[in-house]
């Protein structure tokens, strides 16, 4: 008879590389590697022709070229109309959905109205916009607005109906008054439909402010795409998508911070893995 | 009068009757265990005596005490709010803002989970949940406990604990008990009296008094013969 002894791994020996560096952070970045990489040797041995699609060395150039000639305005430009459309129409969806969700004779109301208007493509709203407030800088600030209305307004509509019956019967067994019972239970009870809907309302915000600056804009990232399309510069307009990808990452990644923050007493699977 | 006098005078689900012509009245610090058939309107009659239950002729009188004031109500699950750490839950209840930690961390102590006060729900297992909702329903200093079969969900061992929990508090804060249970030992065990509710809606079918002395032995003879003469009662209304 023999004994074999298994050769079983300490803990936490498996799960990091050689190098010390832990597989999941190195993991994002290897398919971006693998594009850019293979985009750049794609162009240079002549597979793609370099004026539609020019190699990533050469977006960073052109990106490098736009840092010193204006491209703090254009950013500043779309951020700014971003964050002001953003803040409009989540503020008033915040609004109207909590008027809607707890007020029976508000949302018979309001709400079909509002749902026809959700079934409205929103870019359908463009050229009633510009009819209406000109090429100037309120037509796009309304279209983003009306952008991020909608899913904000049916998050927090489907979060304050969704809070459990039993926790507000628990308020009620404390007499708590109307307002008090909005923001002690059905708040934070609805944060969390909430905070889906203001994210996906800001990446759409994003969406429609691109729409508004193609349309007509002198300064922003979509003036930045519609001029390099008009000058056949690819690689401002692959510049231009790039700061895009980059702003709108960094929006959501702090609107996921936020949500972290604000939902850590949450009992979920996405926590449990964190 | 008594001490907590109820009477429910009609209450209908629709076009069902759940509860009528029921009256009840606990002494200051009488136990009381409600038991009966699924569906008789037991839950339903604790809701009425909480004031949780606004469409039913009903009268609730506590002894110097307005309408739903001077009550505690324990739900078969912990309810507790996911957001408000072990205290704040604990102190949900309160008036004055910011609540009074010092409460908190008594309650806590008194059903045995000293130091907890800073915890989330998600890191209590279920009998802890339950302790801090009983340690909730003290909060306010009620002077009657309901109970809507509040150790249903528990394995057994957490439910003789809590049992003895329940019993020890009640006695040490000369509670009144109105408690809600599908367990006849437990009711047994815990009540100076039993209520068996009808499945038709009336008056109780029967109320045993329960005469056993105090502090009670699990598995005594007298309380295994009165178990076995309620369920009897319960086998003639399926016969």
């Amino acid at each position: 008879m023999t004994t074999r002894v298994l050769d079983v791994p300490a803990a936490g020996t498996r799960r990091r590389r050689r190098g010390g560096v832990p597989l999941l952070l190195v993991l994002p970045f290897v398919l971006p590697a693998l594009l850019l990489g293979g985009a750049e040797l794609a162009v240079r041995a002549g597979v793609l022709p370099a004026n539609l699609m020019p190699p990533p060395s050469e977006v960073a150039r052109t990106l490098a070229w736009l840092a010193e000639n204006g491209l703090g305005a254009h950013l500043a430009a779309s951020t700014a109309r971003v964050a002001i459309g953003f803040l409009a129409g989540a503020g008033a969806a915040l609004l109207a959905g909590a008027l809607v969700a707890l007020d029976r004779r508000a949302a018979a109301l309001f709400d079909p109205t509002l749902q026809a208007l959700r079934a409205i493509p929103s870019l359908a709203w463009v050229p009633l916009l510009l009819l209406w407030f000109g090429i100037d800088e309120l037509s796009k600030l309304v279209l983003i607005a009306i952008g991020a209305f909608f899913p904000v307004y049916t998050g927090v509509v489907s979060g304050f109906g969704g809070v459990d019956r039993k926790l507000v019967e628990v308020a009620q067994l404390y007499r708590l008054a109307p307002l008090a019972l909005v923001r002690r239970v059905l708040l934070p009870a609805a944060l969390p439909a909430i905070l889906t809907g203001l994210r996906t309302g800001l990446s759409l915000a994003w969406m429609f402010m691109v729409a508004a600056e193609l349309i007509a804009a002198t300064r922003g990232l979509g003036y930045l795409l519609s001029d390099g399309r008009e000058t056949s510069r690819a690689d401002i307009v692959l510049a231009a998508i790039v700061l895009l990808a980059v702003l709108g990452k960094l929006s959501d990644m702090g609107m996921v911070a936020l949500e972290r923050r604000l939902l850590a007493w949450r009992d979920d699977f996405a926590g449990s893995r964190a | 009068m008594s001490f907590l006098e109820i009477v429910v005078d009609e209450k209908r689900y629709g076009e069902r009757v759940v509860l009528k012509n029921l009256r009840l009245a606990l002494a200051r610090g009488e136990i009381v265990s409600l038991v009966g058939p699924s569906g008789c309107g037991k839950s339903t009659l604790l809701s009425i005596v909480a004031g949780l239950d606004k469409g039913a002729r009903a009268t609730v009188r506590l002894e110097g005490a307005p309408d739903g004031e001077g009550i505690g109500f324990v739900f078969q699950e912990p309810r507790l709010f996911p957001w408000l750490d072990v205290a704040r839950n604990i102190a949900f209840g309160s008036a004055d803002a910011p609540p009074s930690a010092a409460a908190a961390d008594a309650l806590l102590a008194e059903v045995g989970l000293a130091g907890y006060g800073a915890h989330l729900p998600r890191q209590l297992s279920g009998g802890q949940a339950q302790r801090v909702a009983i340690a909730r329903a003290l909060y306010t200093r009620p002077r009657v406990l309901l109970l809507d079969e509040p150790f249903s969900a528990v394995d057994a061992l957490t439910r003789i604990k809590l049992q003895d929990l329940l019993a020890r508090v009640a006695r040490e804060r000369g509670l009144s008990v109105l408690l809600v249970t599908h367990d006849i030992d437990e009711a047994v065990h815990l009540s100076d009296r039993i209520v068996l509710l009808d499945r038709q809606p009336g008056p109780p079918r029967t109320e045993t008094p329960v005469a056993l002395a105090r502090p009670r032995a699990r598995g005594d003879a007298e309380a295994a013969r009165l178990k076995a003469a309620i369920l009897a009662m319960f086998d003639l209304e399926t016969a």
